[in-house]
């Protein structure tokens, strides 16, 4: 997302996640973490919803999820500018009553991991016996945080708490579109 | 926890203690261990690679991602 000064940007990409986190729960809300404004040029941040806790989805699962959105504003050059946020990594996480992971997507190109592409966990709260599969790194595309919630809803039953979320969805997911700089495997991964 | 927004509507920056606390908080929640536990045996190279799923549970990736912010 870009903007004419890093708060902007950082505005920029902040409020269509808000918006379209605001249709699974109404009351969480993103947080920046210690040590950063958020949108100070130079340095990583974190963003995640609900202050890190877990949101709640309404569902007959108890279902939860967990996020985390790490990022740069960057300079950047042509309609891309002046300033824009670069995701360096992220992790969405659909979790059972347990806190047992069910389904995670992941990229974390420079947290220290192996698994430098992005890939989906099928956690162990799945609830099958299916051997070692929770030990997998199944590669993916680049997820949007959209299509996280959009399959929760369609496949899990999460219960949507706005009527306009489809339209939300399509909307927020659009800008992503338009915004990102990179899909499929990622720039860092081997 | 108060869940509430900002005051502003915009994010709320964390400060150390609080996010010392939220990483103390996932880290019994993933690995029932506290915080300072799970810094002690990370420094120990006991993890290894995080997200190495067939030695470690999915919580020590969590952590691992807000390392850089409790250090």
């Amino acid at each position: 997302m870009a903007g004419e000064n890093p708060h902007e940007a950082f505005d920029n990409f902040r409020q269509p996640l808000q918006r379209a986190l605001s249709c699974v729960n109404a009351d969480a809300h993103l947080w920046a973490l210690v040590g950063s404004n958020g949108y100070s040029p130079g340095q990583e941040h974190t963003l995640v919803p609900n202050r890190g806790e877990p949101v709640k989805l309404s569902s007959e699962r108890n279902l939860s999820l967990m996020s985390s959105f790490v990022y740069r504003v960057v300079e950047a050059e042509s309609e891309r500018g002046p300033w824009k946020v670069q995701t360096t990594a992220y992790r969405h996480a659909l979790e059972d009553g347990n806190a047992l992971e069910i389904i995670a997507y992941h990229w974390h190109p420079s947290q220290g991991s192996a698994y430098n592409f992005p890939h989906l966990h099928i956690g162990t709260g799945i609830g099958a016996s299916l051997s070692d599969v929770h030990k997998y790194h199944v590669p993916t595309g680049r997820i949007a945080f959209e299509d996280v919630l959009r399959f929760a809803i369609r496949d899990l039953d999460v219960q949507p708490v706005r009527d306009d979320w489809e339209e939300a969805f399509d909307e927020t997911r659009g800008r992503f579109e338009t915004w990102r700089t990179w899909s499929g495997s990622g720039p860092q991964s081997s | 926890m108060e869940q509430t927004a900002g005051t502003n509507g915009q994010p709320q920056e964390l400060s150390h203690e609080e996010s010392r606390e939220l990483f103390d908080r996932q880290a019994r929640r993933y690995l029932e261990m506290s915080g300072d536990e799970f810094i002690q045996r990370w420094d120990a190279g006991e993890y290894g690679d995080p997200d190495d799923r067939s030695r470690n549970l999915a919580g020590v990736m969590n952590l691992a991602m807000l390392l850089p912010y409790v250090r």
